[in-house]
């Protein structure tokens, strides 16, 4: 630990310090006040003990004390002893000194003597501390969930905190894992796991620019004392080990833990089975911990041109269409309109161009009409004349992940049926997406049981269920990108035929939507490889061509849909065709009303009530 | 041809910078920030450092090792070749938060000036590579705030 500090520093710092006289001996004493101080939530926080009072921090390096992982009076006094005979010690524990500071159990000590920390730090005057959402991504695995980091909040107000230092948690991983070892370790903690600094603005660059997710900041509320605690407790941890769990010990429970030291109450427990960053974005916003002080968004690259897109009038809207479709000329809608006018449109533009080079790197397009978009810019007068506004909704507005729903349906010809459905990650097309990608289903490990005709049976085993709907609002080219879906499992075609098999399947499909207002039309082609669904099934594959429209008016939530299967052998024989309306008649954060009916050979109504947690 | 003229062009940038400017390290030249950690795409070298999420991937370092590419000038370098293409459309608008990032690192004494001046030497080529244009960015920056 400490070959961290050079030998120059060292000296240096030795030589700073020999003035220095410190309130605890060379040996502590075992005083009332230590003993008191060693018990309190502040030092047991700082240590990263957990409700069974073990730290599940793994470095011998981060304790003084050889029994300092269990025994927090011990560590104190190992503490402040190394702080005393060692002063350079405070420079690897500001946070602990700190803490011994206000407690008056030490002296001060001017901080700004710690080189290394100063420059972790990246500022010299720490203003707040921020927690930092960045909204679910489904092409990555790993991203489904969302994830949280931290970042240092320095004085500079009008470069959206691009450099400050942020602190990301995450597992170490070699190059040359394959996926399924991959998926293996990370669930079972075979991966090592540390903090690391960056600096804002790769993540913004990362997630905003490139993977388009909106980056939510909840800024906490913190005094000054507390922010430079919380910073330099921090940098204690920023050189700690620990054992990486896919489900629980992840990015969302480190930062939970670190948070903790300036929290009134515990943010999460070491027994919980799933940690996700929704949660804990829920309950530091919970109104008891007042530990938020203001919430904001950084908007992705794509979200941001569409904003712009639609702030715009639709003469300016006009315009921008009639530039993209012809980039080499100047169109009359353009021309006809005012320079403040023609200044929105080319920002607009810059915007979009911006985000299709992200998308599109090895494409010369998007970056020449780029170049000529800056070009005309630069020959107005300098400032950003299109503000925007932002209407998605902040994560805490989620529900929570884990879901028990009581559904209760009718079949025309089956009668009726009850159905349980458990469900542990994440959430439905139903649900509102705050938090998530809009117009997206993300589930695994949804179970359905249904009692019907007297007998229970397994309606359903989803292991795993995609479905993104990769929306254009604006209808400009490459806004949106292909729609696609993925499932796997077994299931019952209830539907299809009175006595179904629970048939093991796995299905894709790939599509287009398109956004308008409140309305999102798609269209999907689907594919299905599966087992017998009934028993004078002779096929195993089925296409799926689907149409259908999503709408969303906040409290109502819904979808109408048709869906032509289509059996296939060694011909194409129609199915059926098969239609469904489902909506969310009102939800709060807890619970929520779905009603369905949908129809092939059999029909069926359904009324659900939904329990999330 | 073009290309000879884009080089040409570069070189120019290159030698027109001040005396002040030829002085400090030139970490493109010095040390390989272009070619070593961001070869063209600074989104690209920013995914292999930074995608964690619930924490899956290796974390690696993007500082650069000698101790001669570790002071303020090279963040300043690091940060504009990771973000020229927002860095350049702040400067085409005339602000935004890209642009103030930069000037903070670069502490002119005034701002206004050093971005009319930015403005007017742009020079907004598509075909140009980024690290290129990044490089002539960041020489043009640090002689206009010297």
């Amino acid at each position: 630990m400490l070959k961290a500090i050079r030998p120059a520093l060292f000296a240096g710092l030795f030589i700073c310090l020999q003035g220095f006289s410190f309130g605890a001996k060379a040996t502590a004493e075992v005083t009332t006040p230590h003993r008191e101080f060693a018990q309190q939530r502040l030092w047991l926080k700082l240590l990263q003990y957990n409700s069974d009072g073990v730290s599940e921090i793994k470095n011998d390096g981060f304790f003084f004390a050889s029994t300092g992982r269990t025994d927090a009076l011990a560590e104190l006094n190992a503490t402040l002893t190394a702080f005393t005979q060692q002063p350079q010690n405070i420079c690897l524990f500001p946070a602990r000194h700190q803490a011994l500071v206000e407690a008056k159990l030490v002296e001060p000590f001017n901080y700004q003597h710690c080189n290394e920390f100063q420059e972790w730090l990246g500022t010299d005057s720490v203003q707040s501390i921020t927690l930092v959402f960045a909204d679910g991504y489904l092409k990555n695995p790993a991203s489904f969930h969302g994830h949280l980091f931290l970042r240092i909040d320095s004085n500079n107000s009008g470069n959206g905190n691009l450099l400050d230092t942020s602190l990301n948690f995450g597992a170490v991983v070699p190059d040359d894992d394959d996926p399924v070892t991959y998926i293996a370790k990370g669930l079972f903690g075979g991966y090592q796991a540390r903090y690391s600094a960056q600096p804002f603005y790769r993540h913004n660059l990362s997630y905003g620019e490139v993977e388009l997710r909106n980056l939510w900041d909840y800024q906490l509320a913190l005094t000054a004392q507390q922010a430079q605690l919380l910073a330099a407790h921090l940098w204690e941890l920023s050189r700690t080990d620990y054992q990486y769990f896919f489900t629980s010990k992840n990015c969302a429970y480190y930062v939970a833990r670190a948070i903790e030291v300036v929290s009134n109450n515990n943010l999460v427990d070491h027994n919980e089975w799933t940690v996700l960053p929704t949660d804990i974005v829920k309950r530091v916003h919970q109104p008891d911990q007042q530990l938020v002080h203001k919430i904001s968004v950084k908007q992705s690259a794509q979200s941001s041109f569409q904003a712009q897109f639609h702030q715009l009038s639709q003469l300016e809207q006009t315009a921008v269409r009639a530039l993209v479709s012809s980039p080499k000329q100047t169109p009359s809608s353009y021309e006809a309109l005012t320079q403040a006018q023609q200044k929105r449109v080319l920002i607009t533009l810059s915007s979009y161009y911006t985000f299709l080079e992200r998308q599109q790197p090895d494409d010369p397009t998007p970056k020449q009409n780029k170049a000529r978009v800056l070009r005309a810019l630069l020959a107005f007068e300098p400032g950003n004349t299109l503000s925007v506004s932002v209407n998605s909704e902040p994560p805490h507005l989620s529900q929570p992940a884990n879901l028990i729903r009581l559904s209760y349906r009718h079949y025309q010809q089956q009668g009726n049926a009850y159905a349980l459905t458990l469900r542990p990650s994440f959430y439905d097309r139903l649900q509102p997406s705050a938090g998530k990608l809009p117009n997206s289903a993300l589930s695994m490990g949804e179970v359905e049981i249904v009692a019907i005709d007297h007998k229970l049976e397994v309606e359903k085993i989803w292991l795993l269920n995609i479905e993104a709907l990769n929306v254009s609002s604006t209808g400009l080219a490459h806004d949106g990108g292909m729609s696609w879906m993925i499932r796997t499992g077994a299931e019952r075609r209830r539907l299809r035929a009175s006595q179904p098999k629970l048939s093991s399947f796995v299905e894709a499909g790939i599509g287009k939507a398109y956004k308008q207002g409140h309305f999102t039309p798609y269209a999907m082609f689907q594919g299905r490889i599966h087992t017998q669904e009934i028993n004078t099934d002779r096929h195993n594959v089925t296409l799926n061509i689907r149409a259908g429209v999503e709408f969303d008016f906040g409290q109502q939530k819904g979808y109408c849909e048709v869906q032509q299967p289509v059996s296939v052998t060694s011909s194409f024989n129609k199915q059926s065709l098969l239609t469904t309306c489902a909506a969310s008649l009102f939800h709060t954060n807890h619970s929520d009303l779905h009603v369905m009916l949908s129809k092939q050979n059999e029909h069926v109504a359904q009324l659900g009530w939904s329990w999330y947690f | 041809m073009k290309k000879l003229s884009l080089a040409l062009a570069s070189a120019a940038v290159l030698l027109s910078v001040s005396p002040q400017a030829e002085a400090e390290v030139n970490p493109w030249q010095q040390c390989g920030i272009g070619a070593m950690i961001f070869p063209d795409n600074g989104a690209a070298a920013a995914i292999s450092n930074i995608i964690w999420d619930l924490g899956t991937t290796a974390v690696t370092s993007a500082t650069v090792s000698e101790e001669t590419c570790k002071g303020a000038s090279v963040a300043t370098a690091m940060y504009i070749n990771e973000n020229y293409e927002q860095i350049e459309t702040d400067l085409a608008i005339g602000e935004g938060e890209h642009l103030n990032a930069m000037l903070d690192m670069l502490a002119p004494a005034d701002r206004a000036k050093a971005v009319a001046e930015l403005r007017r030497s742009l020079q907004i080529e598509a075909d140009l590579p980024v690290v290129k244009k990044a490089e002539a960015l960041y020489l043009r920056a640090i002689a206009f705030a010297s």
